[in-house]
């Protein structure tokens, strides 16, 4: 028996002095993606932790039945979205009141939420573990939960060289394993590395997106991570007024979070409540029903004027931002660990 | 042989001898009492139980003559009425100082740095976790003159943006007496705000704001 522990642990310590490979490994962006906003240096990546989060990410553990994980409401296959879902979806099936977000290119976002309340993305998984209608959790809970798993704490000591699990440890391994979630392999991608060239009627698109949206949606994000207000009336049921519940200031009434228009066939429907189930919908409301506001964001001021050829042609670009390769990238998806432990 | 035991008695002779530790003590008090979780104070007009008192001292600094002596080696201390082994802070070497300088809360930086481990971790319950940021002061309790729901009050104090940024700066001119003894006077802040009109606080709003310029108040020099 003690032989089966010194070889465990040795093998611990195996995985421990090969396993670690540098940051750029696991997070390696095309060289026309700006500096992340995120700091590494905090939180160096390897693989251990990655795995770890990416394990957190899929056990429903976190919640305070053991019914709804994070991937409950972020598919991998919806690019970490909830495809088909106006709001999202909680424990004792309660209903929120805004759509589950698509999940990428975390590490270049300032704040968390459609209407930035959570201001870095260590904390952000604090808020939907506590949510009483996402995970109706407690952090002590989760700790508490994950102590009592024998399994859990060999991963953590894998991770940490420590196995006392703690909210630190929690919330930088989920990080961990969202910073990998980098969308970069679009046809567009391709396109800006010179490896696929647009249709002509994507290139047109791509001139109309440059005229029409780009200001919010700005590339190669396809966000600049504001918060603006697009004229959308405020659903009545929800009251929902967005960003003005976070700095109470009345300049802020209405404005959401621009969203990433990557991967959008993924990740309809649309908006802050998921109000608009197709593209067109969506791409309709910019150019009918804007109306004038003193806090309408300045970028739609001027009308939006698309014949229905060009919103085919606009369209046309927009699904050369889906991209596939993340969807469907298996090192996203769940895996089951195990860990032999038994004696 | 007699060289090694020399060494190891130089070595160690400064830890056993020369330093001494220096503790502050910041005690909780209610009006003369040292304050007491569920305990019932006959206050005024008023029946008052206090539930949970928790508060951050940060960024602590000690002075002499207006110098900087020495800066805290802890980032943040949370004091929680629950453990008085929480009313202690301890330096590990001993100085001479006649002010104190410290933060009541959470700084900015702090607040927007991602997680932290020991006192600022987030399961301290002192973190909103659906709008970031620390609780810099948080005091529950019962009152006989508060309307809300079982006479409950929550006075939740935090916020590091402007215009609800909560945080403030205490210095303590120390006279010699007791250096080393802080109280913290929490009846005094039922003496600043009407608990019967200001009783749910759990947000960075004017009324967090309202508290927070109280709190400066309470803490005192052992008379």
């Amino acid at each position: 028996m003690k032989k089966t522990k010194l070889l465990f642990t040795l093998s611990i310590f195996a995985l421990l002095s090969f396993d670690i490979i540098k940051n750029t490994y696991f997070f390696n962006p095309p060289q026309y993606f700006p500096q992340p906003t995120y700091d590494f240096q905090k939180n160096p990546l390897d693989s251990n932790k990655i795995e770890l989060g990416r394990l957190l990410f899929y056990d429903p553990l976190l919640s305070a039945n053991n019914s709804v994980s994070c991937a409950s409401c972020h598919s991998p296959f919806n690019a970490f979205a909830h495809t088909d879902h106006d709001l999202s979806h909680g424990i004792f099936d309660s209903i929120g009141n805004r759509n589950a977000p698509a999940l990428f290119n975390l590490a270049w976002q300032k704040s968390f939420m459609w209407d930035g309340a959570v201001n870095h993305l260590d904390m952000q998984a604090l808020a939907p573990i506590t949510h009483p209608s996402e995970m109706g959790s407690t952090i002590n809970d989760v700790i508490e939960k994950l102590n009592a798993s024998e399994e859990y704490k060999t991963l953590f000591f894998i991770a940490f060289q420590d196995s006392i699990i703690n909210t630190s440890k929690i919330l930088k391994s989920l990080s961990q394993f969202q910073l990998t979630l980098v969308s970069a392999s679009a046809k567009y991608d391709q396109v800006m590395l010179g490896k696929d060239v647009f249709s002509d009627q994507e290139k047109n698109g791509h001139q109309l997106f440059k005229k029409n949206c780009a200001i919010c949606h700005t590339e190669p994000l396809f966000s600049n991570f504001k918060f603006e207000t697009n004229a959308l009336p405020v659903d009545p049921s929800l009251n929902d007024l967005g960003r003005y519940s976070i700095t109470q200031n009345p300049e802020d009434k209405n404005k959401f979070k621009v969203p990433s228009l990557r991967n959008l066939s993924y990740t309809y429907p649309y908006m802050h409540d998921g109000r608009f189930a197709t593209l067109k919908e969506a791409i309709d409301h910019y150019t009918s029903n804007i109306e004038n506001s003193d806090r309408l964001s300045p970028a739609l001021k001027l009308p939006i004027k698309l014949t229905s050829n060009e919103k085919v042609d606009l369209i046309a670009f927009l699904l050369t931002l889906n991209d596939k390769e993340f969807v469907f990238n298996k090192k996203h998806q769940f895996k089951k660990i195990s860990i032999e432990t038994k004696e | 042989m007699k060289i090694l035991i020399f060494i190891f008695l130089f070595l160690i002779g400064p830890l056993t001898f020369g330093q001494e530790a220096l503790n502050i003590i910041f005690q909780p008090k209610f009006e003369t009492e040292n304050l007491v979780i569920n305990k019932t104070y006959l206050f005024k007009t008023d029946t008052l139980k206090i539930n949970s008192f928790k508060c951050y001292i940060t960024n602590l600094k000690y002075y002499k003559n207006d110098s900087l002596v020495h800066v805290s080696r802890k980032r943040a201390h949370l004091i929680d009425a629950t453990d008085s082994s929480t009313y202690y802070i301890s330096e590990h070497k001993f100085f001479r100082f006649d002010e104190l300088r410290f933060n009541i809360g959470v700084d900015s930086l702090t607040n927007v740095s991602g997680v932290y481990e020991g006192d600022l971790d987030p399961s301290k319950g002192m973190y909103w976790t659906w709008q970031s940021g620390y609780i810099n002061f948080k005091l529950d309790g019962t009152s006989s003159r508060c309307p809300g729901r079982k006479n409950k009050f929550y006075w939740h104090i935090g916020g590091y943006l402007p215009p609800f940024n909560t945080l403030r700066k205490v210095s303590l001119k120390l006279n010699k007496s007791h250096p080393r003894q802080i109280y913290i006077q929490l009846n005094k802040l039922f003496e600043e705000i009407d608990v019967s009109e200001v009783y749910n606080v759990m947000s960075p709003s004017d009324k967090a704001i309202r508290i927070s310029n109280k709190l400066q108040l309470l803490f005192k020099q052992v008379p």
